[in-house]
């Protein structure tokens, strides 16, 4: 049962086997798990509880009520857009549905940098698996591969570029496009369709608009959480929250984990709640096609270039290229300048073609908590990085040129729209370090209290308990040592999976 | 020291500034009465529709987030925001009562930079609301250019302000040509996964060793 804060009248004060903290794509799974088992498991969500009947396709509405600060989200700075998704689901309710198996270079690459034993390719391949079937993941029909990606597979085909169609999380998809804003006919198969369902059938309470501050902590042992019961606007407050558990799934997403960690002095041994904080960036660049795009309609991503990654096989710099659609309220953001040469770009709505790069990040940041107690994430780059930046929008730039574009815009460039190849190399080394962040936004954050092979390396274990507080779990993104190099909602789920099916069977082994 | 030099010293300083510092310390130095802060309310144009109730700006704020729509998004979302058929603040006003007040301390740290920071910080001598035209865009192309990432950050504020708070709302969709939902606009639906016979035919698909389904 599903039970909003707003129907409960008052605090809620219960007791449980286990509580899960986030309904998202490390929450969902590991909440089903431990129910699975029958164990009494207590899910607690801050945002709010809604299904496709209520997904109107309305950009404002659905934005301020599945999303965080209604999309407004950036990092400290301001530099970089933080796109996450607040309520029963998570950010798989409003993410473009595009599913990868973790690539075997992680691994390796996560072993080397934390001395993390215990998380193999081989022991996550059996979640993988589950969740592969369970999510419905296949890769794109024809049939759901639209113009605005269609343009890409041929500038990639022009260039002799390795491109491939992804798959994606859904079961009659209807090609309506509206995967940012929560899918009305239930296509998407979400953690609210998959094992939210399945933690709630299993016996477990899901409460939404249930907000955790702190974790409760007796003798070194995770005994609970407590926090505010809130309402469907997420900030008027409704009464007070307190489970108690012997054990804690925290799964509040990877600026939120470690915010509800250092609430509650959490820190770890080696200051590690918080850091080596890392995300894909996602750049972008847009251009102008003769012909009509209509990017908004038709799954949003289907298309992914290979050709410069550096997993899965490859040897590139390290980005994948996808084709993106994206509403009014994205397409405003991205378009360059102001005042009329803005507008007029604005206007060619209906024939541009965009995609973004997903880049695997060098750099690393952290999350740290404002004087009001709010997690906020700090970011900079290295000069790897901003050189990986500048190249992946030339590369986007020369893909939408070798399609037929008319022009193109490299976002940060001080050259305006370009027309020529030969343009794009002056194009893309005259973007402005500066004003490069004008068009950086990323949706894949990682690693805030990652797991690692000691305590002065990460907050947890490869089992995701933290190093010094015994019955205290990470099972989202934050746990995971660091970025991917692929979309990563599979990985979540399965190491989320992973852990919880460790928790089961330390249980019954003791 | 000449008025040019001067100029990029304090230019050089607030790229060194941290950004954060560098709002910080714009947003005392207009507390103090450090640079010129009028009173007088807003221009008449950019006032608070009447019986209309601000959640989180304030008048100030809200008459600038008008006057800098109008300038950063075009001549024809001016007129639309001039005739409040679109109120790209109010509807910012709106979104950000829903972020946590935190939040909203650096915003409003820029927007008083912007509204009351003369010249060295900001090309003008006014409170931005109360320049002209030609003014306003200097400054917007100033913060647009600078070298300075602090002053960068403001453009970018200004730009993911008030872009999406106009774009949002459907009266705005006339601009770009959207037409909502695609039960609103079945046939562009059916055309956006139709390929023009121009283009060249799609060829079988590679499917990716990462993205395999299990199934046979």
């Amino acid at each position: 049962m599903i039970i909003e804060a707003k129907d409960l009248h008052g605090d809620l004060d219960v007791t449980a086997d286990a509580v899960v903290v986030g309904t998202g794509a490390g929450g969902a799974p590991a909440a089903a798990v431990l129910a699975e088992t029958g164990m009494n498991v207590v899910v607690l969500e801050k945002g709010g509880y809604y299904q496709a009947g209520e997904f109107t396709g309305d950009q404002t509405t659905m934005l301020r009520r599945l999303w965080v600060n209604g999309g407004f989200l950036a990092t400290k700075d301001g530099a970089i857009t933080l796109l996450q998704g607040q309520c029963v689901g998570g950010s798989t309710v409003i993410n473009m549905c595009l599913s990868w198996k973790p690539p075997a270079e992680a691994f390796d690459r996560w072993r080397e940098e934390t001395g993390v034993e215990g998380l193999t390719q081989e022991s996550l391949r059996p979640h993988v698996d589950e969740v592969w079937r369970t999510v419905n993941a296949e890769p794109a029909q024809r049939t759901h591969i639209n113009r605005n990606n269609y343009v890409f597979e041929m500038g990639a085909n022009a260039l002799g570029w390795d491109v491939v169609p992804m798959a994606r999380n859904v079961r009659e998809c209807q090609n309506l496009g509206l995967c940012l804003f929560g899918c009305p006919v239930n296509a998407k198969q979400s953690m609210l369709l998959t094992y939210v369902p399945r933690a709630d059938q299993a016996g477990a309470r899901i409460y939404a608009g249930a907000t955790v501050r702190r974790v409760l902590v007796e003798g070194g042992r995770a005994v609970g959480v407590e926090g505010e019961l809130v309402g469907r606007d997420g900030r008027t407050s409704l009464g007070k929250l307190r489970v108690r558990a012997p054990i804690v799934c925290l799964a509040a997403g990877v600026l939120e984990t470690p915010g509800i960690l250092l609430r509650s002095g959490l820190r770890g041994r080696g200051e590690t709640a918080g850091r080596f904080f890392q995300i894909h960036t996602h750049t972008f660049a847009y251009g102008f096609m003769p012909e009509p795009i209509y990017m908004e309609y038709g799954a949003p991503q289907s298309i992914a270039i290979m050709q410069f990654a550096d997993v899965l096989g490859r040897k590139g710099p390290g980005f994948i290229i996808e084709g993106l659609g994206v509403h009014t309220v994205n397409w405003s953001m991205l378009v360059q300048g102001f005042g009329q040469p803005y507008e007029a770009q604005v206007e060619k709505y209906r024939h541009a073609a965009m995609a973004d790069a997903i880049l695997r990040d060098r750099s690393r940041g952290h999350v740290e908590l404002t004087d009001g107690g709010q997690a906020v994430a700090v970011y900079d780059y290295t000069p790897e990085d901003r050189a990986l930046i500048k190249e992946s929008m030339r590369r986007i730039a020369e893909c939408l040129l070798a399609a037929g574009a008319k022009e193109v815009v490299i976002p940060g460039s001080r050259f305006g729209p370009i027309s020529k190849r030969e343009e794009l190399d002056a194009a893309a080394e005259g973007i402005h370090p500066a004003k490069a962040l004008q068009a950086l936004a990323s949706a894949h954050l990682f690693s805030s209290a990652r797991m690692a092979g000691s305590p002065e390396k990460g907050f947890c274990d490869s089992r995701g308990e933290a190093w010094d507080t015994k019955g205290l779990y990470v099972v989202d993104a934050s746990a995971l040592p660091g970025n991917l190099g692929v979309n990563p909602q599979i990985t979540i789920m399965a190491v989320a999976r992973k852990i919880a099916s460790g928790i089961v069977a330390e249980r019954k082994g003791g | 020291m000449p008025r040019l030099d001067r100029a990029a010293a304090v230019e050089a300083a607030a790229h060194h500034l941290s950004r954060r510092r560098f709002l910080l310390s714009g947003a005392v130095l207009a507390a103090a009465g450090a640079i010129p802060l009028r009173c007088a309310r807003a221009p008449k144009d950019l006032r608070v529709p009447a019986g209309f109730t601000l959640k989180v700006l304030s008048a100030w704020e809200y008459a600038l987030l008008i006057a800098l729509a109008r300038r950063m998004l075009g001549p024809r979302a001016a007129q639309l925001i001039d005739r409040r058929t679109v109120d790209p603040a109010a509807y910012l006003d709106e979104t950000l009562s829903l972020v946590h007040p935190e939040l909203h301390k650096p915003l409003h740290q820029a927007f008083a930079i912007l509204e009351f920071s003369p010249w060295p910080i900001l090309p003008k001598w006014e409170r931005f609301t109360r320049s002209s035209t030609h003014v306003q865009d200097r400054v917007i192309q100033s913060l647009e250019g600078s070298r300075s990432e602090a002053k960068n950050a403001i453009y970018v504020a200004c730009k993911l302000l008030t872009g999406p708070s106009f774009y949002a709302q459907p009266p705005s969709w006339v601009l770009p040509g959207y037409e909502g939902p695609p039960w609103q606009a079945p046939e562009l639906q059916r055309q956006a996964t139709m390929y023009p016979d121009t283009w060249p035919p799609p060829r079988e698909p590679v499917v990716h060793p990462g993205t395999e389904s299990r199934e046979p």
